[in-house]
């Protein structure tokens, strides 16, 4: 038996150089199915191996079910349920119903067997289990209840159909369990000589597979037998190798008890997390949602607030310059109702461009500041501001007067210094420029500085935005827009 | 008639420990002493309380030792045997910093006693020969004699564990030998002789050797004969029946099990009950006595279960509390989530609707003041 499987074990492990590796693990798998009950420890070398190379799940998921049965029979049910745990949770990944409830009656009969507290599934009432070693176990059950009932008839029917579960050319686990029933119901039936011939059998099957579970419960009842039939020596000889068949399966089963524990509380575990992290991933979502919303707000919120105080300084600016054209005819700017949410940023922008208040009597005779004033008229008006080298020594010069005496006076009257009067000249005479000729839209703005009396770009840009309130580029797209609005308007 | 057989193993081990001395060492200290009350019936509550006493003598090493100890039984009798063990390693490491070879000797054979219990046999005989060196340098050894006692015992334990009775029986010996020269009170060295001579007792009828067996089981009940320890006499009784059952006088062995069912009755010791109910269907079988075989038979299964079930007890109790615990924390984090789910739902929406509202102010206001600046 064991030659002839080895033999077979040695031919698929050199299949596997020819045929792929899936179909090779396929082959294997199917191998180990069909020897677990009689040969465990073969099947459990093939799913070692098919496992070790596995490249895909379901070969992992077959190889851990099948080494969980073959560990099953040998009586490891540490070891089985072990394996058994990873199927399980390996299956649950996966979502293959069929091993996750494999596995989940291999688990329920090894925690039956334990008297733990498992996990519900266990076979049903019908015996009916995908797992033949099952399904002969559940058969063996009935049988024994049968018996205990003393129903001698029902528990030989248990018996013939339990007989169906296994092959008269490999007996297996089955075939021990079959026989250990029909002794069992040669002893109620006191035909003990045939009882003993019976357990021999089984014991021949067990001794093989080294299940400490099965030979000490077969060795125990030999034993009876041999009680029976005054045979006290092989009554002791059984009784003994039952009792250190017990000291392995004590402590096998302190040891699954063990695991059991720990592989639960570990199942457990995880179906909570699994369970709750469908819960996290969306309060996650949520979160960074929110986030993004709200970081979202604050820069709309500040990108708002920054162009309506471009804007409102713009306007200002505009504003101021209709009234310095048109003085006396100029009507009272227009109140428009503001949303709260922004009054404040256009009631701030407003004050901060109020024109300041006049300035305090002058000392000086008020006949040669009039003179002075005149000729700043005339000076605006010639657009000689536009010199690149326009500076106050050089306008007293022209003025016929002292540069001290000169900035007293524009300070005074024009509410500025020399060069913010100068820079204020300037871009007034650049923005009218551009407004009134379109042309001027399109040169650079190095051209616009040139134009104005800037030489360098930056200055220009400096000093455009602080008196416009926007740079030359924006002020250049606004007229445009305008003008485009306008056209289309007309 | 699913037959198991209970091998009466576990017992003595289990006895030694409990008239172990070192559980005599009781602080006055009344935290202490409320813990050690619990250690039995409320394993997690001592171990809290043995827990917090641990900071607060960190620099009381004898007590921290005592502390260490009594964590170790709350564990064992929590069945975690592994941190049982390691807490007796934690007050072992204190003992052998305070060279105090008596108590480090008594704890290393505490510690063998717990490896072999978790059958890491290789490791106790390990421990046990370091104590035998603690044992060898010692002075004053009559104050070690007991629990040397208890550590030829453990050998010998460990020996018939492994079948090895041969070696098993000299360790008894010599276990009965240093028990008997001990200074300790006459009852407890009675007791632990008992459990020697009845783990003696197995190993002859292991060894085929039935008179012999018979001899240590007669001794195993008389030793207890006048204390207070009623399964160990019925244990005894169950050791001399199983000699009667393999001689063949089925009656005597009945008598004697009959007497040690009558004393095992009070006990409540299912391990002593399936021994005994095992015997007496074994031999009313012998005798063809169906009726009281079947009796037996069943009592003894459902004493087998009743045990597997008891011995189960801490894990099922563990697993349905941690199931229970996982339900709530479920439904609790079920709401937990729900609650933050929603908040910060709304959140979302919240800000979403605000960016709408100020987008469209935003455009408003915007028209309003392009529509004021006249070109």
């Amino acid at each position: 038996m064991s030659l002839k499987s080895t033999v077979t074990v040695i031919f698929c492990l050199i299949t596997c150089f020819v045929y792929s590796q899936s179909s090779e693990a396929e082959t294997l798998l199917n191998q180990a199915q069909e020897i677990v009950s009689y040969n465990p420890v073969e099947a459990a070398t093939i799913t070692e191996h098919t496992l070790k190379n596995a490249t895909d799940d379901l070969v992992k998921i077959r190889s851990l079910y099948i080494g969980a049965i073959s560990s099953y029979v040998l009586g490891n049910y540490d070891v089985a349920l072990t394996k058994a745990f990873e199927g399980k949770e390996l299956a649950d990944d996966n979502n293959n119903s069929e091993f996750k409830f494999k596995n989940s009656e291999l688990i329920g009969r090894i925690f039956d067997f334990l008297q733990l507290k498992g996990t519900g599934t266990v076979i049903d009432d019908s015996g009916k289990s995908k797992e033949s070693i099952f399904e002969t176990e559940h058969l063996i059950e009935k049988g024994n209840n049968s018996l205990f009932n003393s129903e001698i008839d029902s528990a030989q029917i248990f018996a013939e159909r339990a007989k169906k579960g296994w092959s008269e050319s490999n007996p297996g686990y089955q075939a021990a369990l079959y026989y250990g029933l029909i002794a069992d119901i040669d002893f109620e039936q006191k035909n003990f000589e045939s009882s003993v011939q019976n357990y021999k059998k089984a014991i021949q099957i067990s001794d093989e597979l080294k299940n400490p579970f099965l030979n000490e419960t077969l060795y125990d009842k030999i034993a009876a037998n041999f009680l029976v039939l005054g045979n006290s020596q092989e009554f002791q000889k059984y009784s003994e190798l039952s009792k250190s068949f017990n000291l392995a399966s004590s402590k096998i089963e302190t040891k699954a008890s063990n695991e059991a524990h720990k592989l639960r509380i570990k199942e457990l575990d995880r179906q909570y997390s699994k369970k709750t992290a469908l819960y996290r991933s969306i309060m996650w979502l949520l979160v960074s949602l929110a986030a993004t919303a709200l970081a979202l707000k604050i820069i709309f919120y500040i990108r708002n607030r920054n162009r309506l105080k471009m804007f409102g300084r713009l306007l200002n600016y505009l504003k101021s310059q209709e009234e310095l054209k048109e003085v006396k005819k100029a009507k009272p700017a227009e109140k428009t109702v503001i949303e709260p949410e922004y009054k404040a940023v256009v009631e701030t922008v407003e004050k901060e461009t109020e024109p300041q208040s006049h300035p305090k009597t002058s000392s000086l005779l008020k006949e040669s500041e009039e003179q002075i004033l005149a000729a700043l008229e005339k000076f605006e008006s010639s657009k000689r501001y536009n010199h690149k080298d326009m500076s106050l020594s050089k306008l007293s010069t022209q003025l016929n007067t002292n540069t001290k005496y000169l900035s007293e006076v524009i300070n005074r009257n024009k509410g500025k210094n020399f060069n913010a009067y100068i820079n204020k000249l300037r871009i007034d005479y650049i923005t009218e420029k551009m407004k009134e000729d379109p042309a001027y839209l399109n040169y650079k703005v190095s051209y616009l500085a040139e134009e104005c009396g800037y030489s360098s770009h930056s200055t220009f840009t400096t000093v455009f935005k602080s008196i416009v309130g926007v740079s030359p580029i924006m002020f250049v797209d606004f007229i445009r827009e305008e003008s485009h609005q306008e056209h289309i308007s007309n | 008639m699913e037959r198991l057989i209970k091998y009466l193993k576990c017992f003595p081990v289990f006895t030694l420990l409990m008239f172990n001395p070192l559980n005599a060492q009781i602080s006055e200290d009344s935290l202490m002493q409320s813990a050690m009350m619990y250690v039995y019936d409320d394993p997690d509550k001592a171990i809290e309380i043995g827990e917090s006493l641990i900071k607060s003598n960190e620099n009381n090493p004898e007590k921290l030792i005592s502390i260490y100890l009594m964590l170790s039984n709350s564990y064992s009798s929590k069945r975690d045997y592994e941190r049982s063990l390691q807490e007796t390693l934690k007050a072992k490491e204190i003992a052998s910093k305070l060279k105090n070879p008596t108590q480090e000797f008594k704890i290393l054979v505490k510690i063998a006693a717990q490896y072999h219990s978790l059958s890491v046999n290789d490791k106790a005989l390990e421990i046990l020969e370091e104590a035998d060196r603690i044992f060898e340098k010692t002075k004053d050894k009559k104050k070690l004699l007991f629990d040397m006692g208890s550590n030829y015992a453990i050998k010998g334990f460990i020996y018939s564990d492994q079948l090895s009775c041969d070696i098993a029986i000299d360790y008894f010996n010599k276990a009965l030998r240093t028990y008997s020269e001990s200074d300790m009170d006459i009852d407890r060295i009675g007791v632990n002789q008992s459990v020697v001579s009845y783990n003696k007792g197995n190993c002859f009828i292991n060894l085929n050797q039935p008179d012999s067996a018979k001899a240590s089981f007669m001794i195993a009940k008389e030793k207890v004969k006048d204390v207070e320890a009623v399964s160990l006499r019925a244990f005894s009784m169950r050791g001399l029946a199983e000699i009667y059952t393999i001689e063949g006088n089925y009656d005597l062995a009945l008598n004697e099990l009959i007497e040690a069912d009558s004393l095992a009755g009070n006990v409540g010791d299912l391990e002593l009950n399936s021994g005994i109910y095992r015997g007496l269907a074994d031999n009313y079988l012998a005798k063809n006595d169906w009726d009281n075989f079947r009796k037996y038979d069943n009592l003894y299964n459902t004493t087998v279960r009743q045990l597997r079930q008891s011995e189960r007890n801490t894990i099922n109790n563990i697993l349905s509390d941690y199931n229970r615990e996982i339900a709530e924390k479920e439904k609790s984090g079920k709401l937990k989530y729900l609650i933050l789910i929603s908040v910060f739902g709304l959140l979302f929406l919240g800000t979403l609707f605000s960016i709408v509202r100020s987008e469209i102010l935003f455009r408003n206001e915007f028209g309003k003041i392009k529509s004021r600046i006249k070109l």
